[in-house]
């Protein structure tokens, strides 16, 4: 009984997010957007194109993209990546929902080590590990191409349990 | 056979029991509810449970139907029995799954917790002279009930108001931040819904702001204010003025000591100077002028306006709200310090927005410091009131939390002098000489003055407890909890006890710092449960205001602890609830300057 309250669960609280997202799409997105631009003052170029894939925790891949001065968490965003649940605070570094786990070797290659505010919102994440980071502090570089990350069970299970 | 029928009798006879006990909401419906009943998480599991009851006994009928057409026809009966046994077998197997899952969770009557009287239930025990309750004393009140009642205690029957359910447990407090982290509902402030919705509706309109708003309205508000300020990087922009403020309340601290080089007992009062100052720089890029020595008179009214603001809602929130039949003393307070206080805030936000509007007209360059909050919120989203109850709401709280914090860091620092030299040495590797200026950079170097802060938090956190609305029917430590409960996270006692923090009444910045470095805490290696303290709160209702709290406190402390050595020779700092946990002891630290 408890997997068939936690599947209807889950389908709620996606249907949910689906609808909060399909508003943010409509009314904020541009605003949103154009306040990271701007706090990251990067320009975009168009052909900068980084190749992301997640994964699941059940090993299913997802493959996706986005632009040299994206964050992954805007990868997920902007692609309707179905990762439910994830980046709920919108990149504000207030909760742990873009947890991500890396690859070792990519993790030590990561330009910047993350600050002490994603430090403390990485100690509330599930299954923490020492090659953990947010997907909203991560911001795609040309030489991330192929990048593949790990995306953590619980992300989905903590929201229906 | 009559194993399927033993447990569809007890399945039927169990649904019945929840249905009549557990009060759940749609319970009567039957099976044809069970598509539409989505909220509700337990409720959800009996509606499915009952619909597999009924198609239990649906498949028991198709089989006394077959069996009679099978003896009928008196053909291949064993084939017929063997898939009958089978399909009873499948049904058997369903039904025990549901059976071990769910009789763990018990009804909602049963959490523990003080027994309501008949009539006046349980509000009395807030009431002046015969409650055993008192508002200021809501700490030792919370305290009280964790050691009566365990994990959880609920205080029922309060008149006007929903059930209070107090959650002392970790790993249960984890679980409902995290369901809800896509619109979380905070227990709302009925008083200040009044005020904004209301009484003083002609001016806020439907922009009612962040605090005590719920919903849509406050999804859109904390939408367009959020990412400008939340984002480290937009609020690191600030620290340059910051610096100065403090660098000037310096000045003024230097010239408060008294000849025993004691500060007066009414620090905490400068403190709230300090911190309304920092608070109207950033957001609305205006000196009041509270630093200087004949103080200013609309700072004091401002400061006053938040104090009693602040004394009035536990006041009119948890006693029986006799201010909705005729305005009490209290509720004439709340009223005429938040008229008082939008009024001065009003007329600064306007020459703001003045001033703004002028500067954008002429193209004057602005480096980012000088860009307040409320002119990034006008360019941003082009509308002047939304900015304006923002900095309302930033005014509003950002002042005596910020001061509170800070006074409680020096406190503990006084006390323990060992972990002031710690600091001290720290302060010294990373600013050569007394006099600290601080920037971004240094900022990120000074772990130990972080943890300082944090553990000061896990104390004595300004506010002592967090709270949500329950949106869905919740299992909260194996019992039933029906949706619209106030679930109600008492940081305060939970972050003080031994369970989650070993010797919680000493003073260990180190638990904080990350391995390696925190040599001298025998607690060191001890992980820390993440949901146990959270000053600031969690998710998307996190404090707004945190990155500029934390800016201003470790900006303020740093000077502070690098130029003097301080020393406190009074009792234990005694605490009191005002809605913020706020020190009632005398703040005369003895600042004594330490030699380059």
């Amino acid at each position: 009984m408890l997997v068939i309250n936690r599947i209807r669960n889950a389908a709620i609280l996606s249907l949910r997010n689906a609808y909060i997202r399909n508003c943010l799409s409509n009314e904020f997105r541009a605003a949103t957007n154009s306040t990271r631009t701007f706090s990251l003052g990067l320009a975009l170029r168009q052909q900068d194109v980084v190749n992301v894939t997640f994964v699941r925790a059940n090993g299913e891949k997802i493959k996706s993209s986005g632009k040299v001065g994206d964050s992954l968490l805007d990868v997920v965003v902007n692609n309707n990546v179905d990762l439910d649940g994830f980046g709920a605070c919108e990149g504000t570094l207030t909760c742990s929902t873009c947890h991500l786990i890396f690859k070792e070797a990519d993790y030590e290659k990561l330009p910047e080590k993350p600050g002490d505010e994603e430090l403390d919102m990485l100690d509330l994440a599930y299954e923490l590990t020492d090659t953990s980071r947010l997907g909203c502090q991560i911001t795609l570089t040309k030489d991330m191409d192929g990048l593949e990350v790990q995306v953590p069970a619980t992300i989905n299970d903590a929201r229906a349990a | 056979m009559s194993s399927l029928r033993k447990t569809t009798a007890a399945l039927i006879k169990r649904t019945n029991y929840s249905a009549t006990s557990t009060l759940l909401p749609r319970a009567g419906g039957g099976a044809a509810d069970a598509g539409a009943a989505p909220h509700d998480g337990v409720g959800v599991a009996t509606e499915i449970e009952k619909s597999l009851a009924s198609g239990a006994m649906q498949r028991q009928r198709q089989q006394q139907q077959q069996q009679r057409i099978e003896s009928a026809i008196s053909s291949n009966t064993t084939a017929a029995t063997t898939a009958t046994t089978a399909a009873a077998a499948t049904a058997t197997t369903t039904t025990s799954a549901t059976a071990t899952a769910t009789p763990a969770v018990r009804p909602y009557e049963e959490v523990p917790g003080p027994y309501p009287l008949p009539l006046i239930g349980n509000s009395w025990r807030f009431a002046p002279l015969i409650g055993t309750y008192k508002i200021s004393d809501l700490d030792k009140v919370m305290h009280e009930l964790h050691i009566n009642y365990g994990k959880m205690a609920k205080v029922g029957g309060l008149i006007g108001h929903p059930d209070l359910l107090f959650v002392f447990d970790g790993d249960e407090i984890r679980n409902i931040f995290k369901k809800e982290e896509a619109m979380p509902h905070r227990p709302s402030m009925p008083s200040l819904r009044h005020y904004k919705g209301e009484l003083r509706r002609d001016f806020f309109g439907d922009v009612a702001g962040l605090i005590g708003v719920h919903g849509p309205k406050w999804e859109a508000f904390r939408q367009e204010v959020q990412q400008i300020l939340l984002q480290p990087q937009t609020a690191k922009k600030y620290i340059p003025p910051l610096n100065d403020i403090a660098s000037e309340f310096m000045v003024r601290i230097d010239e408060m000591r008294n000849e025993q080089q004691e500060l007066p007992d009414n620090f905490l009062h400068e403190l709230y100077k300090w911190a309304l100052e920092s608070v109207g720089r950033v957001s609305l890029d205006t000196r009041l002028g509270c630093l200087s020595p004949e103080g200013s008179a609309e700072a004091q009214q401002i400061i006053e306006a938040i104090n009693t603001f602040f004394w009035a809602v536990p006041e009119l929130e948890l006693r029986m709200p006799l201010w909705r039949l005729y305005p009490t003393k209290a509720y004439r307070s709340f009223v005429r310090a938040l008229d008082q206080f939008s009024a001065i805030c009003m007329k600064n936000i306007s020459q703001t927005m003045d001033k703004a509007d002028a500067d954008q007209a002429s193209a004057i360059a602005k480096s980012e410091a000088d860009i307040s909050i409320v002119e990034r919120i006008v360019r941003k989203t082009g509308n002047r009131k939304l900015a304006a109850v923002l900095a309302l709401d930033l005014f509003l709280v950002g002042v005596d939390t910020t001061s509170v914090a800070a006074s409680s860091t020096i406190y503990q620092l006084a006390k323990n002098p060992d972990k002031q030299q710690r600091l001290f040495e720290e302060l010294q590797r990373v600013f050569p000489t007394r006099d600290a200026q601080i920037n971004q950079h240094v900022l990120e170097q000074m772990p130990y003055m972080r943890a300082c802060v944090k553990e000061t938090l896990r104390m004595k956190p300004v506010v002592i407890a967090n709270g949500r609305n329950l949106q869905a029917d919740a299992v909260i430590n194996g019992y039933h909890v029906p949706k619209g409960t106030h679930v109600i996270f008492p940081h305060l006692v939970v972050s003080n006890d031994p369970t989650y923090f070993p010797e919680p009444k000493r003073f260990l910045p180190e638990r904080w710092l990350k391995q390696g470095t925190a040599e001298g805490c025998p607690h060191a290696g001890q992980k820390i449960h993440p949901f146990v303290s959270l000053p600031f709160g969690y998710g998307r209702r996190m404090c707004v205001g945190r990155r500029f709290a934390e800016i201003e406190l470790h900006t303020l402390l740093a000077k502070i602890f690098r130029k003097y050595h301080v020393s406190y020779n009074s009792d234990e700092f005694v605490y009191r609830v005002n809605s913020t946990y706020i020190p009632e002891s005398p703040l005369n630290f003895k600042l004594t300057p330490r030699e380059e």
